[in-house]
């Protein structure tokens, strides 16, 4: 039929086309109604979206963040207290080379399956075989793994190794059902024991979950949860403003002043989990001296960074590890700022008449590193240090012909932890990385020690011991710690967690 | 064997050069992307089997004959950001940059050719003036702020449009073409429609404004040369109206210039619509090449360039044989 009249159909196509065309410049009505907080959804617009649903293809903090709503790890970490508490895991023990978890009971992924022992081992040998494995590295030393029943498994590790906590956080568990019944297509079914239930994805673009009723730590307060990723800072902002979405990330700290008499916006921070300092790697020079290093950290403030160049959106750092983590010791002080003390220790090594040094850094990883290293540069000026400054695209910054080739000498680099132990182990402990190639014998034993001791009290004292030998050699110069800042519509209630996750389940809307 | 099929076998040695190029400059560049890849944690003896299973310790010669063995076939590799057959990746885009593509080209014409036209017409009027003026603050203006500025005011302050992404959430397009306008309208899905077309607005006035600078005075100077020419004056001398003079003698034979332009710009379009998609967060393979490059996903970068180049090829070609279309003088 439609072919006998052809020059009607184009007519209503046009007209049809036209009337959409005119409903969507329409759009105010349209798009406030439609995107409009209410107690059953919240819009969450994130800085950075999934770009996968492989659940081990990542290793950053928002993804974890993400995926959390839909899967679970066995434990996750009290922030206030620096304790691990038990997620899917309900008690665990450490012994020698072993750590024996008990499970909790009663727990159901979203297809109705329950969650045993075999699922654990599923999904660790999932995270450290699988070829798309982000995460393989946490299980390096995993030797065995045992299920002597549903609810118990014992993980056996080739030393005694005191901080696996740390290295099973974000580790989430999966279903071994689903995988035996999807085969190589599991990924496209995110089955899972989380509060929430996948819905649908589009890569780049939406992320839809709905509230999981039969959830086993009780149904959450907000029924459905729709993350957008919106990769441009000023694009978040206004979404947000404009009543476009809930919660918004990464709020540039020249924006967050909008927010302060909004009348529906709030701003929310927290002290993040990155710890920012200039790394100086020992094997070339003048680093290898250490009155050079020490002289350095005389002569940077950065106070003065986190004032002017953060709008006071930071945390001075006391000492190779800021007051949220895990070995933290209140006791150490940074080198005070004092040019004139470093010009005398630059002296006293041999540069009586100054010296030049290259400062490298990414302005693509770190928020304002330009910025951030010119003051450092002027700084260290006035100790009669020139530094150059040289900005690398990161992909070129840490790689082997840079950081992790060891090549790179003096650079401003930010890693987050919870765990001292985690940077102790990674950035100064012989042989590990080539980022700074410190060695001390005296500071590897205390970390052998440490990763051994079981109890935690006992543990962190030897942490702080090594912190001290650090502060003393100072291959680095401590920095600070960043704001986390939010965008939060005033009619949610949430505060925000220091390690960048955004959890639907720990929201509630008035 | 017609001048078209050579044309299309000529491309071939083209294409090869572009691939074996790009190929070279990006392992020539500096950078790894297996650290980046394997982040805080990894440890040297990590990234060395890493990059030994994604055959990147291979000598460069070999894993181009890999990787062109195998594009023959079809098979493009996996890509190493996103674990993921490249071809499923630059599929799932395409359309989306297309779609943006040509409803930039439609804003630009849809400006340019009346204003260009009219600007001719009624040449060193105060039209005219403004209308160059605008043209000239349309060319200068970079893409990244006009696109910010749109996101502000239109977005922020107004709420008329949506910021980020191609169609509200829960809005599903049953996918025939992957261009969500048509789609939308083959399956009389209006909802679709309306939400698409607010996603686009925005995007494709921003990718649009530039090529709509250009082509108002490249339209404005070819009409004002057709109509110095002879034949329009004999077509006046004729008694012709007015109307008729404009449309069937002048407009027909300025738009070869016109037509060049805009085949020239589409190809321009693909490539701009990198910084538009970026800011707008628009889900289309200039994103993708971004974070292709920032990456140096090797395979995934390779071919998205090589798109870029066949993209340039066959427009160019559909230009050429526009040609003979508006002016039957021209023949393959």
């Amino acid at each position: 039929m439609s072919s006998m009249n052809p020059s009607i159909k184009r007519r209503d196509f046009l007209k049809q086309g036209a009337l959409a065309g005119f409903g969507a410049l329409l759009g105010n009505s349209i798009v406030g109604a439609s995107y409009a907080a209410s107690r059953e959804r919240l819009t969450f617009l994130a800085a950075v979206g999934l770009d996968t649903l492989h659940p081990y293809a990542i290793s950053a903090s928002p993804h974890y963040g993400i995926w959390q709503h839909m899967i679970e790890p066995l434990i996750e970490i009290n922030y206030a207290k620096k304790e691990y508490y038990g997620v899917l895991a309900e008690s665990w023990e450490f012994q020698d080379k072993k750590w024996m978890f008990k499970l909790r009971k009663n727990v159901r992924f979203h297809d109705g399956s329950p969650f045993t022992s075999k699922d654990v081992i599923h999904s660790v040998n999932r995270i450290k075989t699988d070829k798309q494995s982000l995460q393989a590295e946490n299980f390096r030393d995993l030797t065995e793994m045992q299920a002597p029943d549903d609810y118990t498994v014992i993980f056996t590790t080739e030393v005694p190794n005191a901080v696996f906590l740390d290295r099973l956080y974000n580790r989430y568990m999966v279903s071994k059902a689903a995988a035996d019944k999807y085969g190589d297509q599991v990924d496209q079914h995110p089955i899972g024991t989380g509060p929430y239930k996948f819905v649908s994805w589009q890569r780049g673009a939406n992320l839809v979950l709905t509230r999981n009723d039969d959830y086993w730590n009780g149904k959450t307060a907000i029924k459905e949860i729709v993350i957008k990723t919106v990769k441009e800072d000023s694009g978040r902002v206004s979404d947000l403003m404009a009543g476009q979405g809930d919660v918004i990330n990464n709020v540039p700290v020249e924006e967050l002043s909008r927010f302060d008499k909004h009348p529906r916006i709030r701003p929310e921070k927290v002290e993040g989990l990155r710890m920012h300092f200039l790394a100086m790697n020992v094997t070339h020079k003048p680093f290898d001296n250490k009155l050079v290093r020490q002289a350095f950290n005389y002569a940077v403030d950065p106070a003065q960074i986190i004032k002017y160049i953060y709008e006071g959106n930071g945390y001075v750092m006391n000492g190779p590890m800021s007051a949220n983590v895990i070995g933290f010791d209140p006791k150490i002080k940074r080198y005070p700022y004092d040019p004139k003390k470093a010009k005398e220790l630059l002296g006293k090594a041999g540069f009586n008449d100054g010296l030049e040094v290259k400062l490298y850094f990414s302005p693509d990883r770190y928020p304002k590193a330009r910025e951030v290293c010119q003051v450092v540069a002027d700084q260290l000026a006035k100790a009669g240090v020139k530094a150059e400054l040289i900005a690398q695209e990161f992909v070129i910054f840490w790689g082997k012909e840079g950081v992790n080739g060891g090549k790179t000498p003096f650079y401003y680099v930010g890693r987050p932890a919870i765990d001292a132990d985690t940077v102790y182990d990674q950035y100064y402990r012989s042989g590990v990385s080539p980022r700074i190639q410190y060695k001390n014998p005296e500071f590897d034993k205390l970390i052998d020690e440490e990763q051994k001791t079981g109890d935690p009290k006992k543990r962190i004292a030897l942490l702080q011991q090594a912190g001290r030998i650090l502060m003393e050699d100072v291959p680095f110069v401590p920095l600070y710690t960043l704001a986390e800042n939010y965008g939060v519509a005033r009619n949610v209630i949430w505060k925000p967690r220091p390690d960048e996750k955004i959890l639907a389940a720990e929201m509630k809307i008035k | 064997m017609n001048k078209l099929s050579r044309r299309i076998i000529g491309a071939i040695p083209v294409l090869l050069g572009i691939s074996f190029l790009i190929f070279l400059l990006m392992h020539i560049a500096p950078g790894d992307p297996v650290s980046l890849l394997l982040g805080d944690d990894a440890t040297p003896a990590d990234i060395e089997r890493t990059r030994h299973e994604w055959g990147l310790d291979r000598p460069l010669i070999v894993q181009y004959w890999d990787f062109l063995t195998r594009a023959v076939t079809g098979d493009f590799g996996k890509s190493l950001k996103f674990n993921e057959p490249v071809t499923k990746l630059v599929s799932e885009r395409l359309p989306a940059t297309l779609e943006l593509a040509f409803a930039a080209l439609c804003v630009a014409i849809m400006i340019a050719v009346p204003l260009g036209v009219y600007s001719a017409i009624r040449h060193n009027s105060l039209l005219d003036h403004a209308g160059m003026s605008v043209a000239l603050i349309g060319v200068s203006l970079p893409n990244f702020w006009l696109g910010i500025m749109l996101i502000y005011f239109l977005g922020g302050q107004l709420n008329w449009l949506p910021v980020a992404g191609r169609i509200e959430y829960g809005i599903e397009v049953r996918s025939i073409t992957g261009l969500y306008l048509l789609d939308s309208v083959l399956t009389g899905n209006y909802a679709a429609f309306w939400s698409a077309l607010q996603h686009l607005l925005m995007p494709a006035f921003t990718l649009g404004s530039a090529l709509a600078a250009i082509v108002t005075r490249i339209s404005r100077s070819s009409v004002l040369e057709v109509m110095r020419q002879d034949y329009v004056t004999t077509a006046r001398a004729k008694g012709l109206s007015e109307s008729t003079v404009i449309w069937r003698h002048i407009l027909r034979n300025a738009l070869i210039t016109i037509v060049t332009i805009l085949g020239l710009q589409l190809g321009a379009l693909l490539s701009g619509s990198v910084i538009t998609e970026t800011v707008f967060s628009f889900p289309g393979i200039g994103d993708l090449l971004i974070q292709s490059i920032s990456a140096r996903d090797y395979k995934l970068t390779q071919v998205l360039i090589l798109m870029f180049a066949v993209t340039y090829f066959v427009v160019n070609l559909l230009v050429d044989l526009l040609y003979s279309w508006i002016d039957p003088r021209i023949r393959f």
